[in-house]
């Protein structure tokens, strides 16, 4: 029996929303709130890109290339094509990654649960980007910390790469993402409450202290 | 029901509120450096800098008398008859140590003298005798019989002063010989130097390596060390060294090296021993043992960077610089080390600032912040000292 899937009353009514996990198998109507994500997503890359193509085409490489206005001009169009292309295709790859990631934990739930799941988490993350647009137009730079997050304090007082990218993962997207996450899989799962705050606990804080391990190797202040 | 809606109230507000404040502060931040916002990675730039790159040297050395003054038993000068000093005497330049007897040099004087002696009464009788033939030939008449006899007192007149002047000849020769024979037999008095206390005596000594007679200076004092061959290669005489006690870390005093005695070869190899006189005022007692340490000079007005700024790339060393916010990769030939220092022969110049603290996982053309306080820093910091090994 379906459901139907209402994105924006999930991302403010979570419990109330996700109740449909328990009592449908099919979310109906959800490929086209896919695709809606995925275009979203689409333009707001395209965006990001167009407003950063003045610094991303500012590299020592490009500017030995020497390009005439005019290409310049349309690397920017170009650079906007395919940031929209990414932007299309990231949310499906993202998605489907965060769900066979929770998918060991709560194989009772599926994958398709799981995706549904993740993709309404996914729209927290496209706020996140779309609060950023402002900054990265300021800035020129499509590399910039939210400005709801403890990461520009910690850029701003600190050059420790993974305190930097700790401090990023803090921020209110997250706290609602992570808050998303439980109370839809408390819907779907018959574990407990307990499991299911240690299991997602776990995982965003894996992932949060990998993905900062990985960005302080990345700019050499870890070493293998 | 009541108490749910309480909870998601208390949670509403508790989100706003970290929003309020992450905005607020985030807001500061921006209108105070906008870079904070930007996610690249922040380098820390140092200038090269010229330096004068020494090596520390630091030897065991033991505090000695500045002045030694030993005298050894010399065989050719005769034996020795008496020595006028003992252990302790203060002596001052000129005070008679011991004296030598020669003999042959006493026979030969002896001789010389009695030879002398020979010659002015010869002399003396020659020039009576010439005075006497002068009077007869004075006496005597101008007829042809006593002209002749004449002519025979003329010839032994002649001959007297010929072995008269022969007889002083000879007189001054021996003079010549005498003088130059006493001032032999006063060089039999032994004599000091050097203003100072007779340390050793020994009435026995033979020709060897024991002295008669061991003066040394009574309150200055000198520190001798040992130095390998490379390390004496680099110190020079006139070094500045600093005496280091083991027992008083604290303190350090001044020394400059004064000189570079003859090699001596040991079990440890050849050891070079050096002086070093102690420019300040000490209470240094003989026998003390010390720490010499001296940093010679081996390059003057060098290029040098920091260590942690080098890096490989199929052993060939090279460093990061930043080009209008970008990495750009600097191949450099380097030299001497310098505690955190290498000193660089080209590929920058102390026009340069190098990334301080590069990984091998920087890449070229990577964008990187170089942070404000560091941009501001003078590019070039001539003959720093600091960080510099003391």
């Amino acid at each position: 029996m379906p459901g139907e899937v209402h994105i924006l009353k999930s991302l403010v009514q979570p419990r109330e929303q996700f109740g449909y996990f328990r009592r449908f198998n099919k979310a109906e109507g959800f490929f086209l709130r896919f695709l809606m994500i995925c275009i979203v997503s689409a333009f707001l890359t395209a965006f990001s890109y167009f407003l950063s193509a003045d610094h991303l085409l500012d590299i020592p490489m490009v500017k030995d290339v020497k390009l005439t206005d005019n290409k310049l001009q349309a690397s920017k169009y170009l650079l906007m094509a395919a940031g929209g292309l990414i932007g299309f295709i990231t949310p499906a790859i993202i998605i489907s990654c965060m769900s066979i990631v929770f998918l060991p934990f709560f194989r009772e739930v599926g994958f398709k649960k799981l995706f549904v799941l993740q993709s309404i988490v996914y729209c927290v993350f496209l706020m996140s980007t779309f609060l950023k647009l402002p900054f990265q137009g300021m800035l020129n730079t499509n590399a910039v910390l939210s400005p709801l997050s403890l990461g520009v304090i910690a850029n701003y007082a600190t050059n420790n790469a993974f305190i930097i990218s700790l401090s990023g993962f803090i921020s209110v997207f997250t706290i609602w993402a992570f808050y998303l996450t439980y109370a839809g899989l408390k819907q779907a799962s018959y574990k407990s409450k307990a499991y299911i705050i240690a299991a997602v606990s776990l995982l965003y804080i894996g992932f949060i202290l990998l993905s900062s391990l990985t960005y302080a190797l990345q700019y050499g202040q870890l070493t293998l | 029901m009541g108490a749910l809606t309480v909870n998601k109230k208390i949670i509403y507000l508790g989100i706003g509120l970290f929003s309020a404040f992450l905005l607020a502060v985030n807001g500061w931040i921006f209108f105070k450096d906008k870079s904070a916002f930007a996610r690249v990675q922040n380098v820390h730039l140092e200038p090269a800098r010229v330096m004068d790159i020494k090596r520390t040297v630091i030897t065991q050395g033991i505090v000695e008398p500045a002045e030694n003054e030993k005298f050894y038993i010399q065989d050719t000068l005769g034996y020795v008859k008496e020595i006028e000093v003992k252990a302790g005497d203060e002596v001052t330049p000129g005070t008679v140590l011991y004296t030598y007897e020669n003999p042959k040099l006493e026979k030969e004087i002896r001789s010389l003298e009695q030879e002398k002696e020979e010659n002015t009464v010869k002399e003396t009788y020659y020039k009576d005798l010439q005075t006497k033939l002068q009077t007869q030939s004075a006496a005597l008449g101008t007829d042809k019989k006593e002209e002749g006899k004449k002519n025979q007192l003329e010839k032994e007149q002649s001959k007297a002063k010929m072995e008269s002047d022969l007889a002083a000849a000879r007189n001054s020769s021996i003079d010549e010989q005498l003088t130059k024979l006493r001032e032999e037999k006063e060089n039999l008095s032994i004599k000091s130097n050097t203003q100072g206390v007779v340390k050793n005596v020994n009435q026995g000594a033979s020709a060897g390596n024991t002295p008669v007679v061991e003066i040394v200076s009574k309150d200055d004092v000198q520190i001798k060390g040992n130095m390998s061959e490379t390390v004496s290669l680099l110190v020079e005489a006139g070094e500045k060294a600093v005496i280091l006690s083991p027992v008083m870390e604290d303190k350090q005093w001044r020394g400059t090296v004064s000189q570079f005695q003859e090699a001596v070869k040991g079990k440890e190899g050849t050891k070079f021993p050096v002086i070093v006189k102690v420019d300040q005022q000490n209470n240094f007692k003989t026998g003390q043992h010390l720490k010499l340490k001296m940093t010679p000079v081996l390059k003057e007005k060098a290029v040098v960077i920091p260590i942690s700024s080098l890096l490989k790339s199929k052993e060939k060393p090279f460093v990061y610089t930043v080009q209008e916010g970008y990495l750009k990769k600097r191949a450099v030939r380097t030299g001497l080390t310098y505690g955190k220092w290498i000193e660089v022969k080209g590929g920058i110049t102390t026009e340069d600032m190098v990334v301080s603290d590069p990984t091998p996982y920087l890449t070229e053309n990577t964008e990187v912040n170089v942070p404000k306080a560091n941009k501001h820093k003078n590019k070039t910091v001539k003959d720093s000292k600091k960080d510099a090994p003391q």
